[in-house]
């Protein structure tokens, strides 16, 4: 089963993105900041990154550059999750190495789409 | 003459009183005179007679008896009478008998009888007769002359003290009786000159008699009052409209005075309120998204576990939920707008496959109210650049409003490229034979909250934002949104955005091919496109850029968001006409201080200037007075140069070439210290200083301009190759400094900036001054 590390500071939507791709089949490791973030993509190897772009410690951008830099991480698809539908954050998060992006609230069907395609590449690659 | 013309009346009537007194007084003793002189002459001839009948009486013996001792005996008796002067005796026969004379000639009378000579009235000749009445002699007397001379004298001595005395009594006399004319007289005159000298209206003379003086003086009286009851009245409408003036001044200072507080506060509050509607948006979207995904997670749960019961009411929860973030989303990019921060993110677009995606997006809504779409959509070059997210939204807007107020019926997408003044453009017009809108209703309808009715929201759901949120997002792409509508016949909006225009890096439009370094933007507002066409071929030949709008209102509000260098206006325009347009803009902050050039046939220059208007130029056009006119009005003359501060000579020297193409003056220094002492000794009418090289030197540098005492406002544009830390940012980001992220600085961009950042007033021809240290 794929694994998906979830990096989100607030506790509801953790909880909820966490227990809808789990009941999908998908295993999910969850971080509370950038920091913590970085640390487990590392430790955990994750097939996927869901990255929140507001956190606290590192914000998503940074961690997403720390993430890219570290050739032991570089490869992992990483889907920015933003607040707000601003086409600048998506640039912002595709300049930060992000390989796609979604805006919150999530929609599930979309977001599923999205980590399968990204999924199925690395697969390929 | 000088006499009988004094001075005052009073000596006239004084000398006229006294001549009358001493005339009257000298008839009379003239009079008098003569009578007491006859009397005398009477007299002396009685007295006479009665001494010659006497010596008659004594002489007759001797006569008779012819006693000549006798006869002198009684002769010289008369030597004792001092009166008598001269006495003699004749015989009858004529011949002298005895004579006496205290001269000692003889009187000679039968010789002067002789010589027929008459007798003078101091001489007597008497007949001598005796007893018996018959005549022995004759007597003659003289008397002394001397005695009468006397007399006389006395007589005139007498008149002349006499009348010395009454003209003494008449002039004083006259003192007094002058007084009862010359009195009132002169207390009328004295009154006449209070009036004349102190323009003292309110005094009055007294009547002191009840003769013609006195009617005079009460005709005078009855005058003033007139004059001062008038002068009153004057005064107290003069005072009375002071007062209205002086109150009304007040009254305008005041409301100007809280007018200018009550709009800094407006707008402070309205900052404030968007900068509070984007935090809590944000803050309330947080709680929302557990809202809606936790509803959505129930239905897929109770789906799962085939309860499903408590399905509908999770899709309530899951739909208001949803709506609810829609609202807030909105509200979001609203006050984003309002607080200027909602930026363009440009792309490369298709935009068939875009207005295709939108359709469909949109099919259940025209489905659900069982309409048609036809989208229309046409040669439509490949490859344009724009904002698609807000393109999509703008349409899915105005497609969705149609679907909803229109029941069975037609509604058309219309696609079209145009490529006119301006720039080229994207219109895409979405009209409907929906129910449509009132007069009134289209008043309202861009007001953020409003919706055509309000029961509106009731029958027909949405949050009244979406239109106010279009037209802001295709204002904000450089467009316009516009409506025509007609009740119960259906609506046509229509959405003009900008194709292709320039974005700066913070995603700030340029409007392309009208911000250039050398093109000035000259606004044409004319409801005869002859005109701009006309102009512009005039004007580009001088490097102005010249856009045309086709009446007022768009005049306007393209004034606003191009904030050209001048605007020409014709005066003679349907619905709105030229001094409406002229007054909109002077009174609109944001256009009051471009330059208006009035045009027209009619000349009525007075009203043009007393609305603001910098020119005025009469149709038909000379062109050689339209460029001198634009030249003066729209062409800056910086009166202090920009400063250039960096290090690398290269990049300075070119910065210096494009500001001075830019018709800018600019001197250059390398380091931050040359360009404190530069400002110490000159003034620099902004500052481009590129020190980020060295971050701490840059941000001292701003702190060391700012507290110069000349310098304390003058703009500061810093450009930095690397990215500064909040709080650095914070620091420096205050007024009238600006800072520019990047390795490279696009030079329009630079320009775009320097012309944000100098105060219009600046631009001024009337404030520029010859600069001493040009071309240093």
């Amino acid at each position: 089963m794929p694994k998906i590390l979830l990096v989100e500071d607030n506790e509801l939507n953790r909880d909820m993105l966490s227990r809808r791709l789990e009941r999908r089949g998908f295993t999910v490791v969850m971080a509370v900041d950038g920091g913590q973030g970085v640390q487990m993509a590392l430790t955990e190897k994750p097939d996927l990154i869901l990255m929140d772009m507001g956190l606290p410690v590192l914000d998503g951008w940074e961690a997403t550059r720390q993430v890219r830099a570290d050739p032991a991480t570089a490869h992992v698809p990483i889907i920015a999750l933003t607040a707000h539908a601003m086409s600048s954050d998506e640039q912002k998060a595709k300049e930060a190495g992000c390989d796609d992006f979604d805006t919150k609230p999530v929609e599930l069907p979309r977001l599923l789409e999205k980590i399968n395609a990204l999924l199925s590449r690395s697969r390929t690659v | 003459m000088s006499l009988l013309r004094p001075k005052s009346i009073e000596r006239k009537l004084r000398i006229m009183i006294v001549g009358t007194a001493s005339a009257a007084l000298v008839v009379v003793a003239l009079i008098l005179i003569a009578s007491e002189f006859s009397s005398y002459r009477r007299e002396l001839q009685e007295s006479l007679g009665l001494q010659a009948a006497l010596m008659g009486y004594k002489g007759e013996a001797p006569l008779e008896l012819n006693l000549s001792d006798k006869a002198q005996e009684v002769i010289d008796s008369l030597r004792e009478n001092s009166e008598i002067v001269a006495a003699e005796f004749y015989r009858t026969n004529g011949e002298p008998f005895v004579q006496y004379s205290r001269s000692g000639i003889s009187a000679d009378l039968p010789g002067r009888v002789l010589r027929g000579e008459e007798l003078s009235p101091f001489e007597i000749v008497a007949g001598i007769t005796n007893s018996e009445q018959q005549k022995v002699g004759t007597i003659y007397l003289r008397t002394d002359r001397s005695r009468e001379e006397r007399f006389l004298q006395r007589c005139v001595l007498v008149v002349l003290l006499t009348m010395a005395g009454a003209v003494v009594v008449a002039w004083l006399l006259s003192i007094w009786f002058q007084q009862i004319v010359t009195v009132p007289l002169q207390h009328l005159l004295a009154t006449t000159r209070i009036v004349s000298d102190r323009k003292d209206y309110s005094v009055r003379a007294k009547a002191i008699s009840g003769d013609e003086i006195g009617e005079l003086v009460t005709g005078f009286n009855a005058m003033l009052e007139q004059i001062e009851l008038r002068e009153l009245d004057l005064k107290q409408h003069q005072e009375h409209l002071e007062e209205q003036v002086a109150r009304r001044t007040q009254e305008l200072q005041q409301a100007n005075e809280s007018l200018a507080t009550a709009k800094v506060r407006a707008d402070a509050a309205n900052l404030a309120k968007s900068q509070f509607l984007a935090n809590m948006s944000h803050e309330l979207r947080t709680p929302l998204n557990a809202i809606i995904g936790y509803s959505e997670m129930l239905q897929e749960e109770s789906d799962e576990l085939g309860i499903t019961a408590m399905k509908p009411d999770l899709q309530k929860i899951h739909g208001a939920g949803r709506h609810l973030l829609g609202l807030i989303n909105d509200v979001l990019d609203l006050s984003k707008i309002e607080a200027g921060k909602m930026t363009l993110h440009l792309e490369s677009v298709d935009v068939p496959t875009l207005v295709r995606e939108v359709a469909q997006t949109v099919a259940p809504l025209i489905a659900k109210n069982e309409n048609r779409l036809e989208v229309d959509c046409l040669e439509i070059p490949e490859g344009q650049r724009t904002d698609q997210t807000k393109l999509r939204q703008v349409l899915f807007n105005l497609l969705s409003n149609a679907a909803k107020f229109t029941h069975r019926g037609l509604i058309e997408l219309q696609v079209r490229f145009q490529n006119g003044g301006g720039g080229p453009r994207l219109i895409f017009s979405v009209s409907d034979t929906g129910i449509g809108m009132s007069p009134e209703q289209l008043q309202k309808l861009f007001q953020p909250f409003s919706q055509a009715e309000t029961d509106t929201a009731r029958r027909f759901g949405g949050t009244g934002l979406g239109l106010a949120l279009s037209r802001r997002f295709c204002e904000l792409m450089g467009g316009s949104l516009t409506v025509t509508s007609e009740l119960d016949r259906g609506s046509c909006f229509t959405a003009t955005i900008l194709a292709n225009p320039e974005v700066s890096e913070t995603g700030t439009l340029f409007l392309p091919k009208i911000r250039k370094a050398d093109g000035e933007l000259i606004l044409v507002i004319d409801d005869d496109p002859a005109v701009p066409e006309l102009l512009a071929r005039s004007l580009e030949r001088e490097g102005f850029q010249v856009i045309a709008a086709s009446n007022g209102s768009q005049g306007i509000d393209l004034a606003r968001r191009l904030q050209p260098k001048l605007i020409t206006l014709d005066v003679m325009m349907p619905s709105l006409d030229g001094w409406s347009v002229l007054g909109t803009l002077k009174s609109d902050p944001v256009t009051a201080a471009i330059p208006v050039v009035m045009m027209t046939i009619v000349d009525n220059r007075p009203l043009g200037f007393s609305l603001g208007a910098a020119d005025y130029l009469t149709k038909p056009i000379n062109f050689l007075r339209l460029r001198e006119t634009v030249n003066r009005h729209a062409r800056p003359l910086v009166p202090h140069p920009v400063l250039v501060i960096d290090p690398n000579e290269e990049s300075r020297g070119n910065l210096i070439q494009q500001l001075q193409t830019d018709g800018w003056q600019a001197v250059g220094v390398a380091t931050a210290k040359e360009g404190l002492e530069y400002i110490e000794s000159h003034t620099a009418g902004l500052i481009l200083a590129d020190l980020m090289t060295q971050e701490t030197v840059g941000l001292e540098f701003v702190a060391a301009v700012r507290t110069h005492p000349r310098h304390g406002r003058t703009p500061i544009i810093l450009m930095t190759e690397t990215s500064l830390s909040g709080t650095d940012r914070e620091r420096l980001n205050g007024a009238m400094t600006r800072v520019l992220e990047g390795p490279s600085t696009d030079p329009d961009r630079l320009l775009s900036e320097i012309r944000a950042l100098l105060p219009p007033a600046t631009n001024r021809p009337s404030f520029s001054e010859p600069d001493p240290h040009e071309g240093i």
